[in-house]
C-alpha cells in the first residue's frame, strides 16, 4: 500500500485498462509536448505508469507519494502550447488547460458511455459527476473542436458474450465460457453506432481554430 | 539449421528486444494480448532470459553470456520499486506490478545469477540476491502467504491458488534456500504449498490422471487443466524429491508428465485445455504453443534421470521448426480458432501465431541453450527480416518484423506499427485493440 491510499498491484476493469492504453498509444505518438488531466488518484496512477514523463495539469490526486510509490519521478509541467492534452472523466472542459493547446491541437478524452453505469469504479463515487459523452462534445463543439475519432470500450457485444459465458458456465461447460471471453475480448472496442451504447467511449477532438 | 545457430539467431532478436529499460515487445497469449504497451516487461521472461544467458556461458566459456545475464539482472535491479514489487511485471496484463508468476520467475533468475555470479568468484552478487529476497519477503511471503491453508495465495484478497504459479514460486524458494543455506523458505513455504499442489492432482478419469487443475478460487476447484501450465509445475516437484526423498513427489512429477505426453498430437503441439472431469471432457485446442514448447520439453528432460524418458522428438521438431528469419520464435498456431476451435491447416497463419513474443521466446532460448555443444562457441546469427501474409481479425494481412519495427497491415491500412525499443506502440487499430 501507499501513502496515497493506492495499491500499486491494483489494477481497474478491464475497459479502464483499454482506455488507458488508447491514451498512451495516442499521446506517445505526438510530436512535442502533452499533459493530461484526472480526476482521481487511481487515474493519475494509471497515467503515471504508463507515461510517466507526461505532466498532470490538473487533479485533485495527492501526486507525490504516488509518483514514489511507483518509483518515478514526478514531471514538470512545462510553458508553452501543448500539442495534445488527455482527460479522463472530466466533470467540465477546463477552459484555463484548454487555453494551452495548440491551432491544430488534439484532445484525448475518455467520457463515460450509456453503460459507464456498471463499471465497478463508477459506483460510489463523489458527488463529482463526469460529463456524459454527449454533453462533453457539445461543449467541445462550441469552443472549436472536432471529433474525428470516437471508439467505444466494453459494447453491448462484449456484455452479451460475456453473459453467453457466465450461462455455458451455469451448464457446465467451461470450455464454451472461455471461448465466450475470447470473443469478448474480440469484440470489445467497437466502432460506428454503437458506440454511445459502450460502457467508456474515447474522442479524438482537434483544435480546429 | 543447428540448434546453435538458433540459438545464436534468438540472442540476435533479443537485442532488438531491448529498450531502455530492458526487453519489451507485444504479449499476445491465451486469456489476455497486451500489443499496446511494449516497454520492458520485467516479467517471467526475465527466468528464460537470464538462464539461457548463464548456461551460454557455462557452455561457451565466454564472458560476453555472463555481461549479457547480468545486464538483465540489472534491469530488474533498476526495475524494483519501494514495495519490492518489480515495475510492469504482469506480462499480458501489463503496465502493472505484482506479476505473477512472473515476479517469481524474476527472483529465480535473480538467484541463479547470484549463485553464478558467487561460484565463479565475482563478488558483486549479492545486489540481485538482495533484490529477489526483497520481493519475495515483502510480496510472497508479508502479502500472498495464507497461514490458513499454509499456501500461497495468487491475489492478497481472495482465497486462491494457482499450481502452476506456485511452483515458479517454489522453485525461486529453492533456489533462496540454497543461496543461503538455510531450510526455512523450503520446510516452512515450499513444502506446505507443494502438498496443496499435489493434493488437488487427479487421479481419475484415466483421460486426465496426472493433470493438475489450473487453479482453485476459495477453495473451488476450477476444472481447466493446460498441459503446458502443468509442465511448469514439474520442476519444483523434483526439487521436493530431491530435497525430502521422498518418492511421493516424484511420482506426482511423474504422473505430470505421463498426463502431458498422452496428450502430445503426432505433430508434437500439445491441446491448450482439457475440461471436466467426465470421461468423454471438453477441450479447447486452439492455440497450440509453439515457442513456450521449451519449457514442456525442459520439463519431460529433468524427469528422465527418474526413469520417465518418454520420445519427446517431434516435440523438440515442432520446437525448432517454430525458428523465424529474424531469431525469434512463432508463438502459437491456431490463434483464428481460438473462439470457434475450428482451425484450418490451408488458411494463412493468425497474425498472433506469428508474432514472437519476448516471453514465450525467452522459453526456446533457455531449452536451445542447453543444446549448445559444451566447449564450442555460437556461430554468427544469420538473421533477416520477416514479411508473411496472414489474416487479421478474419481478414488477410501482412506481418513484418525488421530489426527496428514490427508492423501489421491490411487492405492499404497499418493496423499495428511499433517502433522496438519504443514503450508504446504508435498505431494500434480498433481490430486489433483485443486486451
Amino acid at each position: 500500500m501507499i501513502d496515497a491510499g493506492i495499491d500499486i498491484i491494483r489494477k481497474p476493469g478491464l475497459a479502464y485498462q483499454e482506455a488507458f492504453d488508447w491514451l498512451a498509444v495516442r499521446l506517445h505518438a505526438m510530436d512535442g509536448p502533452v499533459a493530461c488531466s484526472v480526476a482521481a488518484d487511481w487515474q493519475l496512477a494509471e497515467m503515471a505508469r504508463r507515461l510517466p514523463r507526461v505532466p498532470t495539469l490538473h487533479s485533485e490526486a495527492a501526486g507525490r507519494d504516488l509518483f514514489h510509490a511507483l518509483g518515478l519521478q514526478e514531471p514538470e509541467i512545462s510553458s508553452g502550447l501543448l500539442g495534445a492534452i488527455a482527460l479522463v472523466e472530466p466533470a467540465k472542459l477546463p477552459p484555463a488547460s484548454l487555453e494551452r493547446l495548440k491551432p491544430g491541437g488534439r484532445l484525448f478524452v475518455v467520457a463515460g458511455g450509456r453503460l459507464a453505469r456498471f463499471l465497478a469504479e463508477r459506483r460510489g463515487r463523489a458527488a463529482t459527476s463526469p460529463m456524459s459523452e454527449r454533453a462533453l462534445v457539445g461543449v467541445a463543439r462550441g469552443i472549436g473542436f472536432r471529433v474525428i475519432e470516437r471508439l467505444g470500450i466494453h459494447p453491448p457485444a462484449a456484455v452479451l458474450h460475456h453473459y453467453a459465458g457466465e450461462a455455458a458456465l451455469a451448464l457446465g461447460r467451461r470450455d464454451w465460457r472461455d471461448r465466450c471471453h475470447c470473443a469478448m475480448r474480440r469484440d470489445f472496442v467497437a466502432v460506428g453506432p454503437l458506440v454511445s451504447w459502450s460502457a467508456l467511449v474515447c474522442l479524438t477532438l482537434e483544435y480546429a481554430r | 539449421m543447428s540448434d546453435a545457430q538458433r540459438v545464436a539467431n534468438l540472442d540476435a532478436w533479443l537485442e532488438t528486444m531491448r529498450g531502455p529499460d530492458g526487453y519489451g515487445g507485444p504479449v499476445v497469449h491465451w486469456w489476455q494480448n497486451c500489443l499496446s504497451y511494449t516497454g520492458a516487461g520485467l516479467d517471467w521472461r526475465y527466468e528464460g532470459i537470464i538462464s539461457g544467458y548463464l548456461t551460454l556461458w557455462r557452455r561457451t566459456g565466454q564472458a560476453a553470456w555472463m555481461d549479457k545475464a547480468r545486464r538483465a539482472g540489472d534491469d530488474l535491479l533498476r526495475g524494483q520499486l519501494p514495495s519490492g514489487n518489480y515495475r510492469h511485471s504482469n506480462f499480458e496484463l501489463n503496465p502493472y506490478s505484482g506479476g505473477t508468476p512472473h515476479e517469481a520467475a524474476a527472483d529465480l533468475g535473480l538467484l541463479r545469477l547470484a549463485s553464478a555470479l558467487r561460484q565463479a568468484g565475482y563478488n558483486d552478487w549479492e545486489p540481485y540476491a538482495q533484490a529477489a529476497e526483497n520481493n519475495l519477503r515483502r510480496y510472497y511471503l508479508e502479502r500472498l502467504w495464507d497461514g490458513k491453508v499454509h499456501a500461497f495465495r495468487d491475489s492478497p484478497d481472495v482465497p486462491s491458488l494457482v499450481p502452476n504459479k506456485a511452483c515458479t514460486l517454489v522453485e525461486a524458494l529453492f533456489a533462496w534456500a540454497e543461496l543461503r543455506d538455510t531450510d526455512e523458505p523450503v520446510e516452512r513455504y515450499a513444502l506446505p504449498t507443494l502438498r496443496a499442489v499435489v493434493a488437488l492432482q487427479v487421479k481419475t478419469p484415466r483421460r486426465l490422471a496426472g493433470a493438475i487443475p489450473q487453479n482453485t478460487i476459495r477453495e473451488a476447484v476450477v476444472d481447466a487443466y493446460f498441459p503446458y501450465y502443468i509442465a511448469r509445475c514439474i520442476p519444483a516437484l523434483l526439487q521436493a524429491g530431491e530435497w525430502t526423498d521422498d518418492v511421493r513427489w516424484l511420482d506426482a512429477a511423474t504422473a505430470a508428465g505421463e498426463f502431458i505426453v498422452r496428450h502430445m498430437g503426432e505433430d508434437g503441439l500439445l491441446p491448450q485445455a482439457l475440461y471436466g472431469r467426465g470421461q468423454r471432457g471438453n477441450l479447447n485446442r486452439f492455440p497450440q504453443w509453439i515457442a513456450p514448447l521449451g519449457d514442456v520439453l525442459r520439463a519431460l528432460e529433468q524427469l528422465r534421470p527418474y526413469g520417465f524418458n518418454p520420445d519427446a522428438s517431434v516435440m523438440r521438431s515442432a520446437l525448432q521448426a517454430g525458428a523465424l528469419p529474424s531469431g525469434g520464435f512463432v508463438t502459437a498456431r491456431g490463434f483464428a480458432a481460438q473462439i470457434n476451435q475450428r482451425f484450418s491447416p490451408v488458411a494463412p497463419p493468425d497474425f498472433r501465431d506469428l508474432l514472437p513474443v519476448a516471453g514465450w521466446s525467452d522459453k526456446a532460448f533457455a531449452w536451445l541453450a542447453k543444446r549448445v555443444p559444451e566447449g564450442e562457441s555460437l556461430p554468427p546469427p544469420q538473421t533477416a527480416d520477416v514479411a508473411l501474409n496472414c489474416i487479421a481479425h478474419g481478414r488477410p494481412a501482412q506481418w513484418r518484423e525488421t530489426a527496428e519495427e514490427m508492423t501489421l497491415s491490411a487492405g492499404g491500412r497499418t493496423l499495428y506499427h511499433w517502433r522496438k525499443g519504443e514503450s508504446w506502440a504508435r498505431v494500434v487499430a480498433p481490430e486489433v485493440m483485443t486486451r
